[in-house]
């Protein structure tokens, strides 16, 4: 690209991520910092925020229960992952499907289900009574959301934490046990080291969306945490209140701060392909009464991850589900009613995530070229702000949207901004943007500059190489980027309960989220989710189906 | 019409070459010329600047000072695809996503030829590097070698001015490495391209090129054919990286009339001709070095064996000279007799075979 192009594309793509991102996020702590009256710059807010006591018990709450999400989530994925890459057996390829299940659909969709699990009157309650006489809290207050933040979000782990085992060269094991270490010692000082910034990774990932999560706590009815409080404050209050921002404010912070802990924690550790053995560890068959045993183990974790949506299945064709095991009945009735009345939702849905999701990676590609090949002063910035974008919870990038665009009348619309349902593509597509970037960034980072050179030295300009030859090579991960954004477009939530002005503009999971309020709702509410799940799963085996094509296409090119 | 007979023989000038990564200069000041149709190589250690100087005549890399003509047109600041100049990349940079046929068809794509004559010279250009029976296959699904004739054959279809080979044997094994060399030079002169080769391999560039320029440092060193590099080398560097060979240091000295070369240790050594410099050194090969037996009534020096390589067609010692190492190679027989480590022996160094170099 000559030097005058590759700027003016880099610019429109910050001003872009300044309007969209940088501004409202900026605003909303501006405002955490700024006297309500007199507008001057001032800490007052905060030293309200930690004198009152409802604020000091949710923030305790919030790192209480992002902490014990990581907590119960390593319990869940450790086994699994070590069974998965340490064993040969025919349990591995079940864990590695079922284990990633619980991604595809959202906590909050599954928070109610749950409860009819696990609730003191839930089934598993119930059976407890009749036996033995107990009852077990698993659903009151954190509890509740802890459990269901952990069960959603383990795979984070799993699948970092198993990438990493797999990754580990087995000549490192092997020198291990050729100088005399073996067993635990050999898993504490070799194996462990070596697969620790796989779990970090996984581990601030988790503790990042426990932390943020709003859906969840607000289906479970639990306010006293930051996400809903800060939601609570800007819905009842008003967007004036201080409160609000001051929680936003925090939320970004600790979100930050988990991600640059992990960034520093795994820096210069990246052990993955450097040798030349072959990776992963030394796989070995499991004796019979292992394998009994890790069996059973294993059927226990995945009942227990894919409850969610054993019980959403049950709740959206129950009839009446309480007090009672399983429901009274079955029915199709919930689904016959929601493709009757609900259409907008789902049509909704549909036409903001494709919008969102197209946005994303021609933004994505955009970005990668610019960072990747060309010398624009500053050009990693795009970078680091698109992906940054991960740290900023749905709530508070709603709060600064409703601050910064309620004043700005669109064109043509006499609306402001922020209630147009064109913001809510927007939100999307900001909040997605960072699973994209990241796929088109790997994808490009396979493509050899000599295969682009080539191209060149045969005649073809900059605009005909990157579509002739870029953009097929990156096929793969732009489809992965669009399926991705997709999928997690589609039933987010915590941003668009903030942008949401009209029942007519919503997309899907704000459909659940006002159906799951109420008892006479939950069947439709769990049918929606499960349409919402099954849209979810075809983008995730339609993405993961790319990836692996393209892995395949790459593993085989030349040099 | 046949390929061959479509070749423009150009001529290439460098003036003045200045390329800097930064703050780091790569290359020096190149001025060059070569010849239409020459066979030309780019000598050097790695770092010497000679793949930049190749990818600066194709257009990649930072933008470089000075000129750069093919046939007196300035083609310095041309992109890379307005040059008209084909490249066989050392990792052969073939499209993993396009058949061999589509790969070799993407440059006469660019140049909008009509579909007839496109195929046609696909097929030809396939034909020259005996891949028609492949032309459907992906990069994937080739050999090494046979990865490299399409980049060969996608690059001259184009009929480029200039065809620029970067390392292209460096990724191949032994054997192919020879006939692919081979193959390659009956290419050219079939052709007649003016062809540029680079590569880090002596006896690469010796056995394919016409002339060939040794650079080091961002700097040309010394151009001419292969044989007047090896015999009559300019510097210690261009000396030292071709072929094996003696160099001792010293300062030069009059003596009755006649320059000698006094060594640090004081040995002395007689000049082949007056020199004016005050110190330099003395360069002479292996070979030409004779030992005991084979001298005559002339002056030699007394040396020690250190040690011994048998080589099959040779013997190479390593003797001393007073404190200076001489390396010493004796055609063998069977019959010959081979020196022991710890052999006194005498030494004498012919002296038309010395060369005098500055430091």
């Amino acid at each position: 690209m000559r030097i005058r192009s590759s700027y003016i594309v880099a610019s429109s793509l910050a001003l872009f991520l300044l309007v969209f991102l940088v501004v409202p996020v900026f605003k909303v702590v501006y405002v955490a910092f700024q006297d309500p009256s007199t507008g001057s710059l001032t800490l007052v807010n905060f030293i309200d925020f930690f004198k009152t006591s409802l604020f000091q018990e949710s923030f305790v709450n919030s790192f209480y229960v992002a902490g014990m999400a990581v907590l119960l989530a390593t319990i869940l994925a450790l086994p699994l992952a070590y069974f998965t890459t340490r064993f040969n057996f025919g349990g591995s390829i079940l864990i590695q499907t079922l284990g990633i299940v619980p991604l595809i659909m959202p906590p909050f969709v599954g928070a109610v289900a749950m409860q009819l699990f696990f609730g003191s009157n839930g089934s598993i309650n119930l059976l407890l009574d009749q036996w033995f006489g107990i009852n077990i809290p698993f659903m009151e207050g954190l509890n509740g959301v802890i459990l269901v933040e952990s069960v959603h979000y383990f795979p984070f782990i799993l699948i970092n934490l198993s990438a990493a085992l797999n990754n580990i060269d087995r000549s490192l094991e092997e020198a291990a046990q050729n100088l005399g270490c073996r067993g635990m010692r050999l898993f504490r000082r070799v194996v462990f080291p070596l697969a620790l910034p796989g779990y970090l990774a996984g581990a601030s990932l988790v503790f990042l969306k426990a932390f943020d999560d709003l859906g969840t706590p607000l289906l479970l009815n639990v306010n006293t945490m930051l996400a809903p409080q800060a939601y609570l404050r800007i819905s009842s209050i008003g967007i004036s209140d201080p409160m609000g921002y001051v929680i936003s404010c925090i939320l970004v912070f600790f979100s930050l701060l988990s991600i640059w802990a992990a960034t520093l924690a795994t820096k210069g550790r990246d052990y993955t392909g450097g040798g030349k053995g072959s990776a992963g560890l030394l796989k070995r068959d499991m004796r019979g009464w292992e394998k009994v045993g890790a069996y059973c183990l294993i059927i226990f974790l995945l009942l227990l991850v894919l409850s969610p949506h054993i019980a959403l299945v049950l709740l959206s064709f129950g009839t009446i589900w309480s007090f009672s095991v399983l429901p009274d009945a079955y029915t199709v009735a919930h689904y016959a009613e929601i493709f009757s009345t609900t259409g907008d939702y789902i049509s909704n849905t549909l036409m903001y995530a494709t919008m969102a999701a197209l946005f994303d990676v021609a933004f994505s590609v955009a970005i990668a070229y610019v960072v990747l090949r060309t010398n624009v002063i500053g050009r990693k910035w795009l970078d680091y702000i698109g992906t940054g974008a991960l740290a900023i919870p749905g709530v508070v990038l709603g709060i600064g949207y409703l601050r910064t665009f309620n004043d700005f009348n669109v064109p043509f619309i006499d609306k402001p901004l922020a209630s147009w349902w064109v913001i809510i593509v927007i939100a999307l597509a900001i909040r997605r943007l960072p699973y994209a970037l990241r796929a088109c960034t790997a994808a490009l980072h396979q493509v050899s500059v000599s295969l682009e050179e080539a191209g060149e030295n045969l005649g073809a300009n900059k605009p005909t190489v990157v579509r002739k030859i870029v953009v097929p090579l990156m096929a793969g991960g732009i489809v992965a980027g669009f399926i991705t954004s997709f999928a997690t477009a589609a039933v987010e939530l915590s941003a668009t309960l903030m942008l949401v002005t009209a029942e007519s503009d919503a997309p899907l999971a704000y459909g659940i989220y006002v159906f799951m309020q109420s008892a006479a709702g939950r069947g439709p509410g769990a049918a929606l989710g499960i349409v919402a799940v099954v849209v979810v799963a075809i983008g995730t085996y339609l993405s993961h189906h790319f990836i692996e094509r393209n892995k395949k296409l790459q593993a085989t090119t030349p040099g | 019409m046949s390929l061959a007979s479509q070749v423009q023989r150009v001529s290439l000038k460098i003036n003045n070459l200045h390329v800097s990564f930064g703050q780091t200069k790569v290359l020096q000041g190149i001025n060059l010329t070569i010849e239409p149709g020459e066979f030309f190589a780019f000598l050097g250690p790695s770092g010497s600047g000679k793949s930049t100087l190749l990818r600066a005549i194709a257009g990649f890399g930072p933008i470089p000072k000075g000129q750069i003509l093919i046939d007196d047109e300035d083609i310095a600041s041309l992109p890379p695809w307005s040059r008209d100049v084909g490249m066989v990349f050392q990792n052969y940079a073939l499209w993993p996503h396009m058949s061999v046929r589509k790969n070799v068809a993407f440059g006469l794509q660019e140049r909008k030829i009509e579909k007839g004559s496109l195929n046609n010279r696909v097929e030809e250009a396939l034909d020259m590097v005996g891949l028609t029976h492949l032309a459907d296959r992906y990069p994937s699904q080739l050999s090494g070698g046979q990865q490299q004739r399409v980049a060969l054959a996608r690059t001259i279809v184009i009929r480029p001015r200039l065809l620029l080979l970067d390392e292209p044997l460096s990724n191949l094994d032994a054997n192919l490495r020879v006939q692919m060399r081979n193959d390659i030079r009956k290419l050219q002169r079939q052709l007649g391209l003016t062809t540029i080769f680079v590569t880090h391999d002596q006896e690469e560039a010796n056995t394919i090129s016409d002339r060939m320029a040794v650079l080091d440092k961002g700097i040309i060193q010394q151009v001419g054919t292969p044989v007047e590099l090896y015999d009559c080398p300019v510097n210690r560097f261009v000396a030292h990286f071709l072929g094996t060979t003696n160099i001792i240091e010293g300062d030069v000295v009059d003596e009755g009339g006649k320059s000698v070369l006094v060594a640090a240790d004081g040995t002395i050594f007689p000049l082949p001709h007056p020199v004016d410099y005050r110190s330099g050194a003395i360069v002479f090969r292996p070979q030409t070095v004779n030992i005991n037996g084979d001298i005559e009534n002339s002056e030699y020096f007394d040396g020690i064996i250190e040690s011994m390589e048998f080589l099959g067609s040779i013997v190479r010692y390593t003797t001393k000279v007073g404190e200076n190492s001489v390396l010493v190679e004796q055609k063998h027989q069977r019959d010959k007799s081979v020196f022991q480590e710890g052999d006194t022996v005498r030494i004498h160094i012919p002296q038309e075979q010395v060369l005098f170099v500055q430091n």
